[in-house]
């Protein structure tokens, strides 16, 4: 039990938050949303010990404020968003960070113009961190987001009219990992991630996108590749909640060894949510015996006037593909590498991300 | 002055169930409860052997350590099992012929349209070869009257009879196979149903045979406040074929009546079974009043090298649907397939969908499912596809669309998909769409009312699972889609 | 009496209002063409006639054989007589055009208290039609308008409106996507299709359709009035000119 006030936001009760925690149903090992992953090996995780972290992101450019939570410049937007945002997520796992979190930062986009985004590195750390996203009206801003190891829970609002860049580069490790991000949306804005990943020991990616205003755009995708014994799980969540919004969802991920690859995609649309446009793809390749893959793509839809879909495929390299190379002369290893980088490139964006899956960069920026 | 168009879709689907009415018979009724002594008193009625009654009373333990799941897509008041009849057949000794049936029974499946009369389908002025010959075991409540056809199948050697004469008649196949597809304990409903199963059908088709014609069970409720436990096992040994097809009514009473049955498909080697349900049990009327309770259990084994189980399912019916026809596809190539047509309208709820576990090398399974929502209802399409280590080859194709109609109702989609297995292909796709303004109007426009161009639409959206339903039942399966949208539309 | 009439005919959609006062008199026997730049309003008209939902009649009134059309439900047009061969034709999957033809055929029949044709008969003749239209019989089997290529929608729209044989046919765009072996295949089935008691009121971008299917009367749609009518010539004028012409006509 733990009385002090929450370290790194002091305004916050520890007492009521401890509170939520115990009369939150705690959910249950082996069932969703941890049917493939071990809950308890998270939450062993978040007991730590981390080794902590005490530098704060830093930006390019000007326009954005960073600074602890409680920082008086910061402040204020702490106080209204911090645990906030992702109230209605029902993620106890988030109440537990707020009250171990070593470390709460907010980076808070203040400005910007067509021709100049800033842009923000956050570097990987093993660390119990907070984060606090806050874009404000018709800003722009790109977040690149490094993780490894620890326990890092982001809230970001996008307020009218902004836009969000956000990569997330997660590289090789042998740490349990675990990351909780919360997206709400207002009117027009714009969110838009893409995360790469390799292997850790256990990675568990949970996102959840709220869509609370008109006219939104969310655009996810991701690319994983996975060796050895590794074990990746992205959940991801987007909840439309207000009409006229589109959201894009696409995952390539390519499993190899004994490596799991889990990825369960959900697609909520409100009553209140029509004219919605809403895709989700996630394929995958595995490419050794000892593989597995799990993956659930859901909708659950409560509105009639709307264009959803989602697919999903789980298979290995099309032998097809191999033999046309192999006639063209390229080598049968090679071969199989051109697909499957083929197969990645098509959700790479971004030099840092081929990078961190171990392929050529062919894209642009 | 406006163009003024009223009927949008939600305003065409209004529904009429014509299945509703009630027969006037007496019936013998077990009090309602459920003890070990319940238990004893069905399998002592039915005068079952010693090992049965054990069966049913370890299944009956195991049941009562047992939680209802809660995991489906659905909402309802919790059940009083200590307030439901476990029993309840037509009074007097069952009937040995024809003849001996209550008149007031066979007038009941005369309303139904089912041909219990083996002449009136034999004896048509002249053959229609365009109508193929239907064998029936009509159940009623909970007990087996009559089973038509019995003689000419047993010419070619097929085993079709109610399920309690076959625990005298083929006491082996029986014991062997009871339980070894769904064991007592799978799930609360089919432990449930093990400790009280009535009655239901049994068939064997023996090695390399054809089975002549479509063999068929008609389940019936009847009584009040009575629950319906059938237990449907069906052998197709080593080369053999059968279709089977199950359809199911009943009247329309203002409580909720539980129907938890479970069915049991083997398929040896080069065995096939086509197993079609049409069903339209009491959906409930408009609020959500009354209506069963489908909690069923079926699924089917692919033992045999190239065996095949193919599970096409209409559901129209029903307050709340929880099924999930599965097939474990053990033998090398062997196949499973599931073809579902899911509608529901008012207040109904349905949780239903596949699993497919793919075991054995080249094992091939496609699953083709249409759901359609419209009132307030709710419509989920629950699957599992899972390729084991061994499956070598094995290959999944899913497509998975539902149709909304109406701003109210709600459709949803969750398919599992695990993979063990490099070489295995798993694909899965699902949309959702609705009945587009720009369609209706279009075939407004060409002069087709709007009732009818929603049933069009609805029954096109549907097409790939009809096909796959014997003919006759298909156009059966695509009139009940029409009553049952009646009113969605406008 | 005229065979249609539309007078003085406000329309609003989405609260904004497209037609403000057209006006316009087809007889028995005519070809009418409209012409008018992108978004004038023309498939407003033809949809409004039709009963297309979210077309408000403002004021106005539309009038088929003396009969006002306002209050009718779009299949009581079609009852009427009223035909309208859409821009964009819809895909109904899985319904085939046979069912879907036969299905509007026999709800015709029923209006006049005739009885449904046999499929035997209705597949007859459906295969002559089709194969005037040079259609792959087999496209009878296929879903209505399911992945059919842009210019086989169009054929797909004139052997409905053959089929339906009614007293006005309103094309909107029908020769818009069409190879010039469609083209004349369309225009023919056109010519068939009159008769001294019907009426054909063509929405057309060009005058290539023009050349096989002379209008009577052509009438110019700008910014939801008719500016201009005159004959077949008028068509012509326009292709050398396009519309700035009128436009300053239109805004003086
Ligand atoms: N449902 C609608 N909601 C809002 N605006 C509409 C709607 N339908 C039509 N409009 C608008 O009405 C105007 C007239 O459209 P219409 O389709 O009648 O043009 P058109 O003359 O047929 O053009 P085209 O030659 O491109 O087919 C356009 O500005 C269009 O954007
Ligand atoms: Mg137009």
């Amino acid at each position: 039990m733990i009385s002090e006030p929450v370290k790194i936001a002091p305004w916050l009760d520890a007492k009521q938050i401890e509170q939520t925690l115990q009369d939150a149903k705690m959910p249950l090992p082996r069932k969703d949303p941890w049917k493939y992953t071990s809950l308890n090996q998270v939450l062993q995780h978040l007991d730590g010990p981390f080794e902590g972290n005490d530098q704060f992101p830093a930006s390019n450019g000007n326009g954005v404020l960073i600074g602890a939570l409680c920082d008086p410049e910061i402040e204020p937007f702490a106080r209204e968003y911090v645990s906030q945002v992702s109230k209605n997520s029902n993620n106890v796992l988030n109440s537990v960070n707020l009250l171990r979190a070593q470390q709460g930062y907010a980076i808070v986009s203040c400005e910007s113009s067509e021709s100049s985004r800033p842009a923000v590195h956050i570097s990987a750390s093993d660390s119990c961190e907070r984060v606090l996203i806050v874009v404000q009206e018709h800003t722009r801003l790109e977040v690149i987001e490094h993780t490894s190891g620890g326990n890092r829970v982001i809230e970001c609002v996008l307020l009218a009219g902004s836009q969000l860049l956000h990569r997330r580069l997660q590289p090789a490790s042998t740490n349990v990992e675990y990351n909780s991000l919360t997206v709400n949306l207002k009117e027009n804005s714009n969110y838009r991630m893409v995360q790469y990943s390799v292997g850790a020991k256990l990675r568990r990616n949970d996102i959840v996108v709220n869509i609370e205003g008109e006219g939104a755009q969310v655009d996810i995708s991701g690319g994983w590749k996975l060796s050895d014994t590794s074990h990746l799980d992205t959940q991801l969540t987007v909840n439309h909640l207000a009409k006229g919004a589109s959201s894009q969802q696409k995952f390539h991920g390519v499993v190899g060894d004994s490596a799991r690859a889990v990825f369960n995609g959900r697609i909520y649309i409100a009553r209140d949510a029509p004219q919605t446009d809403a895709h989700l793809q996630n394929k995958n390749i595995a490419i050794s015996d000892g593989a597995s893959i799990f993956t659930k793509p859901e909708l659950e839809i409560y509105a009639d006037d709307v264009a959803c879909s989602h697919g999903a495929t789980s298979g290995q390299l099309d032998e097809k593909q191999i033999f046309y190379l192999r006639t063209r002369g390229v080598p049968d290893e090679r071969s199989r590498e051109l697909i499957l980088e083929g197969f990645l490139t098509e959700i790479v964006e971004h030099e840092e991300g081929a990078n961190v899956l171990g392929i050529e960069h062919r894209g642009m920026e | 002055m406006s163009n003024n168009i009223t009927n949008t879709p939600e305003e065409l689907i209004q529904k009429e169930y014509t299945a509703g009415f009630v027969t006037d018979i007496e019936t013998e009724t077990l009090p309602p409860g459920l003890s070990e002594d319940v238990v004893r008193e069905i399998s002592r009625k039915k005068v079952e052997p010693v090992w049965l009654t054990e069966w049913r009373l370890d299944a009956f333990r195991r049941w009562q350590k047992m939680d209802e799941p809660t995991w489906a897509h659905v909402k309802y008041p919790p059940i009083d099992y200590q307030a439901i009849s476990y029993f309840a057949a037509p009074k007097g000794e069952k009937p040995k012929s024809l003849d001996e049936v209550d008149p007031e029974l066979l007038r009941t499946y005369e309303k139904l349209g089912i041909p219990l009369h083996e002449q009136k389908m034999l004896a048509g002025v002249e053959e229609d070869p365009s109508q193929p010959r239907v064998a029936v075991d009509a159940v009623f409540d909970s007990v087996s009257i009559t089973t038509t056809f019995k003689e000419t199948l047993k010419e070619h050697g097929v085993v079709f009879s109610s399920f309690s004469e076959a625990v005298h008649s083929h006491p082996d196949l029986v014991k062997k196979y009871l339980g070894s597809v769904v064991p007592k304990q799978d799930n609360f409903y089919a432990a449930l149903n093990s400790a009280v199963f009535s009655d239901g059908s049994f068939v064997y088709v023996p090695k390399g045979v054809r089975c002549p014609m479509e063999l068929s069970t008609y389940f019936r409720i009847n009584a009040e406040n009575t629950g319906q436990f059938e237990r449907t096992l069906i052998i197709a040994d080593e080369g053999s074929y059968v279709s089977y097809l199950e359809g199911c009514t009943a009247p329309m009473r203002d409580e909720n009546q539980l129907h938890a049955a479970v069915v049991e498909l083997i398929a040896l080697d080069d065995a096939q079974i086509k197993y079609s349900t049409v069903q339209n049990w009491y959906p409930g009327d408009e609020n959500g009043v009354g209506g069963i309770y489908n909690f069923v259990t079926k699924r089917g084994a692919c033992r045999g090298a190239r065996s095949h189980i193919s599970w096409t399912q209409v559901e129209t019916g029903s307050a709340i649907t929880w099924k999930y026809p599965s097939v474990i596809l053990r033998g090398d190539d062997s196949i499973g397939e599931f073809y579902s047509v899911a509608l529901t309208n008012n207040r109904q709820q349905a949780d239903t969908g596949t699993k497919m576990t793919h075991i054995g090398r080249n094992t091939k399974s496609t699953i083709i499912s249409k759901g359609i929502s419209a009132g307030h209802s709710s419509n989920a399409y629950r699957g599992l596809v899972r390729m084991n280590p061994g499956a070598r080859n094995a290959r999944n194709f899913t497509q998975c669309d539902s149709l909304l109609i109406g701003s109210e109702c709600a459709a949803h989609t969750f398919p599992y998909i695990e993979s063990r297995r490099k070489d295995a292909i798993v694909e899965h796709e699902a949309t959702t769409t609705r009945v587009s303004d720009d369609q209706l109007f279009m075939c407004r426009q060409r002069g087709i009312e709007p009732e009818k161009a929603v049933s069009m639409i609805v029954n096109g959206f549907c097409r790939d699972v009809f096909r796959e339903l014997p003919m006759e039942f298909a156009v059966e399966a695509s009139k009940l889609l029409e009553v049952s949208l009646e009113g969605a539309v406008g | 009496m005229s065979l249609l009439e539309v007078s003085d005919l406000h329309v609003k959609v989405a609260d904004r209002e497209i037609l403000n006062g057209v006006n316009l008199e087809v007889n028995p026997g005519e070809i009418h063409a409209i012409m008018g730049p992108n978004g004038s309003g023309k498939s407003t008209l033809t949809n409004t006639i039709a009963g297309q939902e979210g077309y408000t009649i403002e004021t106005g009134d539309l009038r088929l054989n003396g009969t006002s059309l306002v209050d009718l439900e779009p299949e009581e047009r079609s009852y009427a007589g009223l035909f309208l061969a859409f821009q964009y034709p819809v895909e109904i999957p899985g319904v085939t055009n046979m069912e879907f033809l036969k299905t509007a055929v026999d709800s015709h029949r029923k209006q006049r208290g005739e009885t449904a044709l046999s499929s035997v008969e209705f597949i007859k003749n459906m295969r002559t039609l089709v194969s005037r239209l040079e259609f792959n019989p087999e496209f009878l089997k296929r879903g209505v308008n399911e992945s059919f290529s842009g210019g086989e929608k169009k054929r797909n729209e004139i052997l409905q409106m053959l089929c339906l044989d009614p007293k006005v046919a309103l094309l909107d765009e029908t020769d818009s996507g069409l190879d010039i072996d469609a083209l004349q295949v369309v225009a023919q089935g056109i010519n068939e299709f009159r008769k001294p008691h019907n009426a054909v009121v063509l929405v057309t971008h060009y005058q290539r359709l023009l050349n096989h299917v002379v209008p009577d009367f052509v009438h110019v749609l700008l910014n939801g009035t008719i500016v201009k009518s005159g004959d077949a010539s008028l068509a012509l004028d326009l292709e050398r000119m396009g519309y700035a012409w009128l436009e300053q006509d239109a805004n003086p």
